[in-house]
């Protein structure tokens, strides 16, 4: 079937199956592969983008699902002069990221997060990132990003 | 990882979902947040022919107040009745259990009438709806039809909904008695509730206790006689069979009902009992949750 | 809280991201991670939905304590860094869990220290207790 999707500001229109997820329609039919795909049960958030603004995990939804609202990916969220986003720079300078596989699914979940609590305390950083698994850095830098993301708002 | 094929179909109106559902019988599955059910279709665990996606059905999220009871459209997320203050205001248990599910990207979109319709007795919401009475509306090709929650659990992902019904509103009374807890007992933040526990007045929901949602009928019947809450929870268990699993033996199940359910009616372990006010449980006093989806049985 | 010493630290930041995600990795092991299989070998634990893959929510912030002492083993005196969290983090937390019943005489419980086999332990040094 044919869908077209919104991604980033500009549409994408492809031929995909009926059954393709919009995780696969971003990284194959886009090009957009800053979303990654981490595990099979919707567990790990490496595939979270927004959808209308919200933190999803595209790998739960159809690519059919998903026309009609704006999705934005890791690679939509720099200004227009390439000028980093507030959450990318605060993981920029607080290194909230090891290997980075990761990293993507964080900072569009921080993004929603903070767009929904813009101040939030660390208990409410930890249990609001409690849908993105990270193997390599314990958390401890990725909340000191969300935090000093938020200060910085 | 991948669904297995299937044909997907787009649903404009309640009318039009009723009449794909009836043209492709028992092939079909209604679509809506996919929180459910597409985690199982990436498994192979469920692989209907055909999908209908209701997500552009208009008219089947809302939140309003209709005097007696608060009427809740089918496809409303959990983050809107996490949020909603009509139901902060009203039906407290509601909007604080919402506010349990998953994590936040699966309350972005996951919808009430999803989680209901699936059947789940590990879902939070389906012993919510229990321990509220709430009534279930669901249409069909010719009639609507009001289910109560009681009989609309019927084992491990079946309920009463017939194939070519839609469930279109979730009435929620506003309760007689103020009192509300809710409790999970879980290893991490994300996962299924071992054992939970949903608490109005004198009402009680259990979540993972059973092939079904369930109600804690030896707790209520205790409370009902005038029992003391901690006598009447620690009855919680009485004639249930959890299951055991890689999670929790059936054993400690049934240990951990009485136990999270001292806690959600008022009376900490170990400490004197509180006033009769509800113990309220929010976001880190749960211990976590593993997210398994759950397999159908057979 | 950590003290590791790998010697002279070339880069900070990926240094203590190792150990923050070591002291993750190794309060894990002790309460939560777990692969495990059936009676015929076959892996149960196959997704990270069965296998309870720590998250932020059940760890705290860290504080690491620095410490270099080169070697004179190479010209630059380095030393390792990959087991500075891990190795040191399941031990420790077992003991504090350890510790917490020790006094109803329970010398061992196998990890992952799951609330169920807390109980069991507990449960059955009370059971033999009343004997």
């Amino acid at each position: 079937m044919k869908v077209t999707i919104t991604v980033n500001g500009r549409e994408v229109a492809a031929d995909v199956e009926d059954r393709a997820l919009l995780v696969h329609f971003l990284r194959d039919a886009a090009g957009l592969t800053a979303t990654n795909v981490g595990c099979d049960t919707t567990s790990c958030g490496a595939c979270t983008v927004l959808l209308d603004g919200e933190s999803v995990k595209s790998c739960t939804i159809l690519a059919a699902q998903a026309e009609g609202p704006a999705v934005t990916t890791l690679e939509g969220l720099a200004g227009a002069a390439g000028e980093m986003h507030p959450v990318q720079r605060a993981f920029h300078e607080e290194h909230g990221l090891q290997c980075g596989f990761c990293t993507p699914g964080m900072v569009m979940a921080l993004v929603s997060l903070l767009q929904e609590n813009p101040h939030p305390t660390e208990a409410e950083v930890r249990t609001g990132l409690e849908g993105n698994l990270c193997r390599c850095t314990g958390y401890h830098n990725i909340v000191r990003a969300a935090l000093a993301a938020a200060d910085a708002r | 990882m991948i669904p297995a094929p299937f044909s997907y179909q787009r649903a404009g109106s309640v009318a039009d979902a009723l009449a794909l559902v009836a043209e492709h019988g028992d092939e079909a599955k209604f679509l809506a947040g996919g929180h459910s059910l597409l985690p199982l279709m990436k498994l192979r665990l469920a692989m209907p022919e055909v999908l209908i996606d209701l997500g552009r059905v208009p008219g089947l999220s809302y939140i309003e107040d209709r005097g007696g009871h608060v009427a809740i459209g089918a496809l409303t997320r959990h983050r809107e009745l996490e949020t909603s203050e009509l139901l902060a205001r009203e039906v407290p248990l509601l909007a604080h259990a919402a506010g349990q599910v998953g994590d936040p990207q699966i309350r972005h979109r996951g919808t009430i009438g999803g989680s209901l319709a699936h059947g789940d007795p590990a879902s939070d919401l389906p012993a919510v709806a229990l321990a509220l009475d709430a009534t279930l509306v669901a249409r069909g090709p010719s009639a609507q039809r009001e289910i109560p929650a009681g009989a609309f659990f019927r084992s491990l992902f079946e309920t009463a909904l017939e194939p070519d019904e839609l469930l279109t509103e979730i009435r929620v009374p506003k309760p007689a008695r103020p009192g509300w807890a809710f409790q999970k007992f879980t290893k991490r933040g994300i996962d299924w509730a071992i054992v939970g526990v949903a608490v109005q007045g004198h009402s009680v929901g259990l979540v993972n206790m059973g092939s079904a949602p369930l109600r804690a009928a030896a707790t209520e019947q205790a409370l009902a006689e005038g029992a003391a809450p901690a006598e009447a929870a620690a009855l919680a268990a009485d004639g249930t069979s959890p299951a055991a699993d890689n999670n929790a033996s059936a054993a400690y199940r049934q240990h951990l009902a009485g136990r999270p359910l001292l806690l959600a009616v008022g009376v900490p372990i170990g400490l004197p009992p509180r006033s009769g006010r509800a113990v309220r449980r929010a976001g880190p006093d749960r211990i976590a949750r593993p997210r398994t989806p759950r397999r159908p049985a057979g | 809280m950590t003290v590791d010493d790998a010697g002279p630290v070339l880069n900070p930041v990926l240094a203590e991201g190792q150990r923050h995600g070591g002291i993750a990795q190794g309060a894990a092991q002790a309460l939560l991670e777990e692969v495990r299989y059936d009676g015929d070998g076959n892996p149960v634990t196959s997704n990270l939905a069965d296998y309870a893959a720590i998250t932020a929510t059940e760890l705290p912030s860290f504080e690491l304590v620095a410490m270099e002492t080169p070697t004179g083993l190479n010209p630059l005196g380095v030393k390792g860094i990959g087991e500075a969290g891990t190795i040191g983090a399941t031990p420790s937390v077992q003991n504090a869990v350890i510790d917490a019943v020790a006094h109803l005489r329970i010398r061992h419980i196998d990890m992952p220290l799951t609330p169920e086999r807390v109980w069991t332990a507990i449960d059955e040094a009370q059971k033999a207790g009343t004997q």
